[in-house]
């Protein structure tokens, strides 16, 4: 599944984040204000879906510095208060494996949120 | 383009030749339709004569105008489409065509060991191409684990020495 | 006693130059590695060389999937995949339904140095992802069972040297897997790979291969077609070469999932494709690719042998073991297989405990088995496909301290093909392809069933696992399959019944829509009710469903819901 179909999770009136890959390591980071990519979901920049598309378009200027790789938006769930993803995935890329609440952001006590 | 040649950029004699051209006098490549449609070109005394073969036909095409050709290009339309390997392969082991084999299109200088296994003489690389990590390239492993279209001394077991130098 | 020091047992023993080759190619990718960092090297360009090196970017962070040459590792390669574990990992490792391991929480520019102490001890992650034939796998019990024809690992590892870097085959359309039998009971689903091999003797201490071409599993599952019932050994590369030289030059190069060798063999016909293989093999230099006895020979003494040597009554103090501990008895039923020498008998370690995630290891188990198989079975472990390791050589008078030592590791659930030896892929707790996840619905079925008496009165059982339609989790082979998909934005699992990967190869059929975890938990235990209401005495599941039909079944369990 590509990153076409998860771009197209777009509904208007909500929401998104941007979110990539760092490259040297892997690491799932979310951009962040001021072109700082945190690895804690709770620190992403919002951007209202109305000009999402555009901010991943200007974020993807770190995929050429090498910085990230794989940029694409995630939209926020509106119910939820702080940031948390619409999708299964997103939130488990967030926190870490549903399995192992031992391992990945859950584990740092972060507000990432595990369903 | 510069072309590459045992890992060291040479000059290159040949031109493509676009299908309504004239024949030139100097060695030229054609499309294999032109080949095929074209007697004039088949027939040209002293045309040293290549030919561009599409990435999706088998070398099997050519084998009407072999005793014609002094030169078969292969082409990777992307360096991940490996049918040019195939091609390559064929045309020397199945064809026993002797003449130039050229690679042309995307290619990776990763992959040139494998373009030389398999029976490639020259790659037509990109401008700025630096033949120094294309020969370091070829030269990363001194033996393959299987018999290649090249004849390849024996090490011992399966392994092949990987001798690419001409 | 150990076996040859010299030599690992079961494995091929590298010798320097192979040991110079790995270092080679770990030179090779650290070079890539350092070209994508500073950009000389697009992620484009670089994806498919670091895919044929084994990493992937995923969920969390890059997966590395090192290879597990024909399931078989010696005491010192495991212990390495600990330290791996352990120095750059989160301290466990994930075995695999390809006989691999992975690595989920790895940095890219910490794999050279990984790959660097893999080779010290003849390991690497060489094409074990990428669009290239992939690990060969085998049988778990190879060179072991009592039931084997012919010792497969040879042959396997032949195809493994042989596919290595291969100049015309590291660019095909798609993935190409081989696997590779020499036991009539096909356990390694060979009618279900690209290329599937069944090694047999012949006249004369001749050796030749049934081949079976264009299997698999994934989206379009698909049997393989025989393309020959005996292929002399010394024909095997040659054969493979004609083979893969039609999917390379045919197999489609425009739609990603239109591209394995499968479709190809559908789209022709199964006389058409037969009749390209067998004419690319008449053109094929037969002499030039003979795989004659005397490179068999040579690489065959690149193994090393077992210690067989059990005293006379090891087979009567096992009896008299099992007959007084009945969990040892236990276990030694279910868990066992036969061995071909007298006093000796294999071992299946379960990596299946009650609620744990199906094939997970720690890196202070994988030391411990090491060490146990150092202790009790040559040096050698074996990975199976189906998700657990096994011990191929053990004495049976040293059966019951070696299961001692293994129930406080956690590595003596006695529950070998039953309903909790559940198959499941990493699904979406780990993997970016996946549409729901596998992990916590295993755990559920293997909470509901871990009633050890439970497990034995239904007998063998087969659940496969996939968290998404590319099938990792081989759930089109399970008794019953359970596939992960999502429903706007919901898990939900579709369930399969009836498959079978072993020699009568069966694709497991629909049994009804799509369920939330808890409703396809409670139809698999109807779906047990039925069958334990109907069965025939000691007729397996499989059996019945068979007998049966899996309309039947849905009757009978979407009836009641």
């Amino acid at each position: 599944m590509g990153l076409e179909v998860r771009n197209n999770r777009r509904q208007p009136g909500r929401s998104s984040i941007v979110t990539a890959n760092r490259l040297r390591d892997g690491q799932v980071v979310w951009l962040a204000p001021e072109g700082i990519w945190a690895e804690d979901i709770a620190a992403a920049e919002v951007f209202d879906n109305a000009v999402i598309e555009e901010a991943i378009a200007r974020a993807r200027i770190f995929e050429e510095r090498r910085v990230v790789v794989d940029v694409y938006g995630v939209e926020l769930d509106s119910a939820h208060p702080g940031l948390v993803p619409v999708t299964e995935r997103e939130r488990i890329r967030a926190a870490g494996p549903s399995v192992r609440p031992d391992l990945g952001q859950q584990a740092k006590g972060a507000t990432a949120h595990a369903s | 383009m510069p072309l590459l040649e045992c890992g060291r950029i040479v000059s290159d004699p040949w031109q493509t030749l676009a299908d309504d051209a004239a024949l030139p006098s100097g060695p030229c490549i054609v499309s294999l339709y032109r080949l095929q449609q074209d007697e004039a070109v088949r027939t040209a005394p002293h045309l040293r004569l290549g030919v561009a073969l599409p990435v999706d036909q088998p070398a099997e095409v050519l084998a009407p105008y072999l005793d014609r050709l002094s030169l078969v290009a292969v082409n990777f339309p992307t360096f991940r489409d490996g049918r040019a390997f195939t091609q390559a392969c064929s045309l020397r082991e199945r064809l026993a065509f002797r003449h130039e084999i050229r690679a042309t299109g995307n290619i990776l200088p990763d992959q040139y060991a494998f373009l030389l296994r398999c029976g490639i003489t020259t790659v037509e690389t990109q401008d700025g191409a630096d033949p120094a990590a294309w020969q370091k390239a070829a030269h990363r492993f001194g033996f393959g684990y299987q018999p290649s279209v090249l004849e390849e001394p024996l090490v011992s077991g399966l392994r092949r020495v990987i001798a690419l130098d001409r | 006693m150990q076996a040859e020091v010299t030599l690992p047992v079961g494995t091929y023993g590298y010798q320097p130059i192979d040991l110079a080759f790995l270092n080679n190619r770990v030179a090779q990718f650290r070079e890539q590695v350092a070209r994508r960092l500073s950009g000389d090297l697009s992620e484009d360009e670089f994806k498919p060389l670091r895919l044929m090196n084994g990493l992937y970017l995923q969920l969390h962070a890059y997966m590395l999937r090192v290879a597990v040459p024909y399931g078989v590792l010696s005491a010192a390669q495991l212990r390495r995949l600990a330290r791996i574990a352990r120095i750059y990992d989160r301290g466990y490792g994930h075995f695999t339904t390809r006989q691999n391991i992975q690595f989920n929480w790895i940095k890219l520019e910490e794999a050279p140095d990984i790959l660097a102490e893999l080779a010290e001890v003849g390991m690497h992650a060489i094409q074990t992802s990428g669009n290239c034939i992939r690990n060969i796998t085998s049988d778990e019990f190879a060179g072991a069972a009592a039931d084997e024809l012919l010792d497969p690992r040879v042959h396997a590892e032949i195809l493994r040297q042989w596919s290595t870097l291969h100049p015309e085959f590291s660019f095909l359309p798609r993935k190409f897997k081989f696997a590779i039998s020499g036991s009539p009971h096909d356990r390694v689903a060979a009618r279900f790979h690209d290329i599937g091999l069944i090694a047999k003797p012949g006249a004369d201490g001749a050796v030749g291969f049934e081949v079976f071409a264009g299997g698999g599993l994934g989206r379009t599952p698909a049997i393989g077609i025989r393309l020959r019932e005996w292929l002399p050994e010394h024909e095997l590369l040659a054969y493979m070469e004609a083979i893969l030289r039609v999917y390379n030059a045919y197999g489609r190069r425009d739609n990603l999932y239109k591209a394995r060798l499968k479709i190809l063999v559908q789209a022709l016909g199964r006389e058409a494709f037969a009749e390209k293989v067998e004419a690319e093999f008449a053109a094929i230099p037969k002499e030039h690719y003979r795989l004659g006895p005397e490179i068999v020979d040579a690489i065959r003494a690149r193994f090393g042998k077992p210690h067989l040597d059990a005293p006379v009554d090891a087979q009567a103090w096992l009896s008299d073991r099992r007959r007084r501990d009945p969990a040892f008895d236990l276990w030694v039923q279910t868990n066992s297989h036969p061995h071909h020498a007298a006093g000796y008998i294999s071992v299946v370690l379960s990596l299946k405990p009650r609620a744990g995630i199906p094939g997970d290891a720690s890196a202070m188990q994988m030391d411990a088995i090491a060490d146990l198989a150092e202790r009790f079975s040559s040096g050698e472990i074996r990975v199976s496909h189906l998700q657990n390791l096994v011990l191929g050589h053990v004495r049976q008078d040293e059966l019951y301290t070696l299961w001692q030592a293994l129930g406080p590791l956690g590595l003596a659930t006695p529950n070998r093909a039953l309903i909790t030896d559940i198959v499941c892929c990493p699904g979406l707790d780990y993997c970016t392809l996946a549409n729901a996840r596998s992990i916590p619905i295993a755990q559920r079925i293997s909470e509901r069933f871990a009633n050890v008496e439970l497990q034995q009165q239904i007998g063998p059982l087969r659940i496969n696992i996939s968290g998404c339609i590319n099938a990792c989790g081989h759930h089109h082979n399970a008794d019953i399959g359970i596939l992960g998909v999502d429903k706007k934005g919901e898990e939900f699992f579709q369930l399969t019944l009836g498959g079978c990967g072993e020699e009568d190869a069966a694709i497991g059929q629909i049994l009804g829509t799509a369920l939330p975890e808890s409703e396809a938990v409670n139809v698999i235990s109807r779906v047990i009710d039925t069958y334990l209401a109907r069965r025939v005495p000691n007729e397996r599941f499989g059996d019945t469903c068979r007998r049966l039909g899996v309309r039947f079944f849905k009757e009978a369990v979407y009836a009641a819901a």
